[in-house]
């Protein structure tokens, strides 16, 4: 026997590679069923709406030559910016609470012919 | 050429635009391998498709600009369901870490004298899962996804000795494991 006889370490009843694999073997994988591969398409569904959605977007922006467009955070951002500047011109253009009061009281005096009555 | 005999890549540059049929065939190509991967790594069957679902979805995500860049897709997938695998392993004892694992059967010949199929299943089971996890998951590459031993490293992204070493270690506690229940359980495969 050498030093490097392997046989020497092996207890008596030892395992071999063979008996293990065979073993291994009993165990069963999980079963992939309909429902399952059902899921993973309704994912993909999901996905490619959402990517059509995003690409409905990206085409009009292309079309128009903003690419810059297309990205998300870019869309968001006009639709803000645009948002914001309606806002502050609203603020800036509107009557003064006089004027509206005018406005208002001569539509009201028109309609029902009001008077002021004043005692003698 | 039909759908059924189109290569990987082929479906998978098609799925990207979008094509509902080539990412069907693509599922069920894959998804039987990807969940029975998972199920090992993982031995519980909500995580496992958890898993499984995350893996396909990511590959939904990279369609349309995935390039193989040498790798197959199935190879690819192995890893994205190996890291989501290991992801919920981490979670797993971040949130229970006083749960090692499966605990060991009793690995006494008179432990267990008559073992009908689903408690033989259930050792073998158990004794896998008992492993630490990167032995697990070289030996479920290796022995059940049949991967060489060079695509388990590209899958687990390290060194083909560091596959081959973590084989070696899982063989020799699987049959360290089993050793005692070896006549009892070698009467399910005869």
């Amino acid at each position: 026997m050498t030093m490097f006889d392997s046989s020497a370490n092996v207890p008596p009843d030892d395992m071999d590679d063979a008996k293990l694999d065979a073993l291994l073997s009993l165990s069963r994988p999980l079963e992939a069923d309909s429902a399952f591969q059902s899921s993973l398409l309704h994912a993909f569904d999901a996905r490619t709406r959402r990517r059509r959605e995003r690409l409905s977007l990206t085409i009009f922006a292309e079309a128009f030559g903003w690419r810059a467009l297309a990205r998300p955070m870019a869309a968001a951002s006009l639709l803000a910016g645009i948002c914001m500047t309606g806002f502050v011109a609203g603020a800036a253009a509107s009557p003064s609470d006089g004027e509206t009061y005018a406005e208002l009281s001569a539509a009201v005096d028109q309609s029902f012919n009001f008077s002021e009555d004043t005692l003698p | 050429m039909n759908d059924d005999e189109d290569s990987d890549e082929a479906l998978v540059a098609r799925a990207g635009r979008g094509d509902r049929a080539a990412a069907s065939v693509l599922v069920a190509r894959h998804s039987q391998k990807v969940l029975a991967l998972c199920g090992r790594i993982l031995f519980d069957r909500a995580s496992a498709e958890d898993a499984a679902q995350e893996t396909f979805l990511k590959l939904w995500e990279n369609a349309a600009r995935w390039k193989p860049q040498g790798a197959r897709l199935e190879t690819w997938l192995y890893r994205v369901a190996t890291n989501a695998c290991l992801d919920r392993l981490r979670r797993r004892k971040r949130e229970a870490p006083d749960e090692e694992g499966v605990d060991y059967v009793d690995g006494s010949p008179t432990a267990i004298e008559h073992l009908e199929e689903d408690q033989r299943r259930r050792v073998i089971e158990d004794a896998l899962a008992s492993l630490p996890e990167r032995q697990r998951i070289a030996m479920t590459l290796c022995h059940y996804q049949e991967l060489s031993n060079i695509e388990a490293a590209a899958t687990m992204e390290i060194s083909v000795e560091a596959v081959e070493s973590l084989l070696a270690r899982a063989r020799r506690s699987l049959k360290a494991a089993l050793i005692g229940q070896r006549d009892e359980l070698m009467e399910g495969v005869r």
